[in-house]
């Protein structure tokens, strides 16, 4: 469960004050799927980092009730990284690799601080290859796989450290609509396994997936309304 | 005449004999005796050991100042990677050692590589150089059939593993200091300031 109180983020813009998120409170339960949609610059990507510890409010508050109820504007970096090292799985448009290293190596990252659990997770990373159909290219660089593999491997290393939240922020934005259609199937698959999901789009096709759709407009929430086409499928599905 | 040279006896007293010189000749001439030219010799030895180590300390001073440059610009053209490090959840601590170990090897790869070049030059050096002596050093009899025996020195080259193992280490903290600043700078920056510059 996830529960924002009254966050508002403001940003310094040369001598400016930008209002990214203002005065926004909401509750995310424990493994449902949301949609924040809204046009460009509407504050979805600001609450996204909001959820994943990646930026503080300037006011309010991120309760997250995981292993302990806390407070994400209150916890000190390290608290944070381990936070999102353990909790949260990040996936971006630009899917964000590290062009240097291999697919497997790529997925392997977020658990290299963690050098206990290191032949376990190795074998994970080694089942989500296979089960991302990735097999074959776990020794290729990011720049020899398409758009849709690297969005996989990207969502691979989201996995590897078993999260609880998956955050996405536009993440068929540079995909093609067959393979944006096999990731919008991945992250239903991975809603039915459990998963909170919450994407930050602008794409109404990508957010038909969710069974809540959060309208943001100007760093406000300016509706919300339940998806009766997707609660419908997710009750149906097996 | 303008040169004398003078064989003294094994137990004869240099310094006695050079003020008996003066005494008889005047003032009007230059003696050197052999502990003069050692004088000299040390003398150039010292001089050459001090300058050596002044432009041994510029150069240093020299190589952090670049290598404090091209670090920094080095860890800033990986803004974006530490960005991503921090998103998925590596602490400050683990960045900056991850740039820290990085950097201390580049220092170490250079440091090898420095002296494998520094040994390699030393030894065309040494297979082709040959140090002429200062005249002063070199005074011989006028009358003698051949030339002095220390005109000309060969120069060896000599392994020093102190030398290696300081100049190894010597690479490895310059490089270290040199990161040092650009990788806390570095850690430091916020996942989502960092993100923003992807």
């Amino acid at each position: 469960m996830i529960r924002i109180e009254n966050i508002s983020k403001t940003y310094q813009k040369g001598t400016q004050t930008v209002s990214a998120l203002c005065e926004v409170s909401m509750d995310i339960p424990a493994a449902s799927f949301y949609a924040l949609v809204g046009r460009s610059g509407s504050g979805k990507s600001t609450m996204l980092q909001m959820i994943g510890g990646l930026d503080r409010p300037t006011s309010g508050h991120v309760w997250v009730e995981l292993s302990k109820r806390q407070n994400l504007a209150t916890l000190s970096r390290n608290d944070l990284a381990i936070y999102r090292r353990r909790h949260v799985g990040f996936i971006f448009q630009a899917f964000n690799l590290l062009p240097t290293l291999t697919v497997l190596e790529n997925i392997l990252v977020p658990v290299v601080p963690e050098k206990k659990q290191w032949r376990e997770k190795h074998t994970f990373a080694i089942e989500l290859l296979r089960r991302f159909e990735l097999k074959e290219r776990a020794g290729h660089l990011p720049a020899e796989l398409s758009g849709g593999e690297q969005q996989r491997v990207a969502i691979a290393r989201a996995l590897i450290n078993d999260p609880d939240v998956i955050l996405a922020d536009e993440p068929t934005g540079e995909l093609d609509s067959q393979t944006a259609a096999v990731i919008e199937g991945l992250f239903k698959r991975l809603n039915s396994e459990g998963k909170t999901i919450i994407l930050a789009t602008h794409d109404l096709g990508l957010a038909r997936h969710a069974a809540k759709l959060v309208h943001l407009e100007d760093g406000k929430i300016v509706r919300m309304e339940r998806n009766s086409i997707a609660t419908t499928r997710s009750k149906d599905a097996p | 005449m303008d040169t004398l040279y003078i064989k003294l006896r094994p137990d004869a007293d240099p310094q006695r004999i050079e003020s008996l010189l003066k005494e008889r000749l005047g003032n009007d001439l230059t003696i050197t005796t052999s502990s003069h030219l050692l004088t000299q010799a040390v003398g150039f030895d010292v001089l050459q050991k001090s300058v050596t180590k002044a432009f041994g300390l510029i150069v240093v001073l020299m190589v952090l100042l670049l290598v404090t440059k091209s670090s920094a610009a080095a860890v800033h053209e990986r803004t974006r990677e530490i960005g991503i490090l921090k998103t998925v959840g590596w602490k400050d601590s683990e960045v900056r050692r991850l740039l820290l170990t990085e950097h201390s090897l580049q220092g170490l790869m250079a440091g090898i590589g420095g002296f494998l070049l520094g040994t390699g030059v030393a030894w065309i050096y040494a297979q082709t150089a040959m140090i002429k002596l200062p005249e002063t050093l070199n005074k011989y009899p006028a009358c003698a059939g051949t030339s002095a025996p220390l005109a000309v020195v060969n120069v060896r080259l000599a392994f020093a593993p102190d030398l290696l193992l300081a100049g190894l280490a010597l690479s490895v903290v310059i490089s270290l200091a040199a990161a040092a600043v650009a990788a806390k700078r570095a850690s430091s920056l916020s996942p989502s300031e960092a993100l923003r510059q992807l």
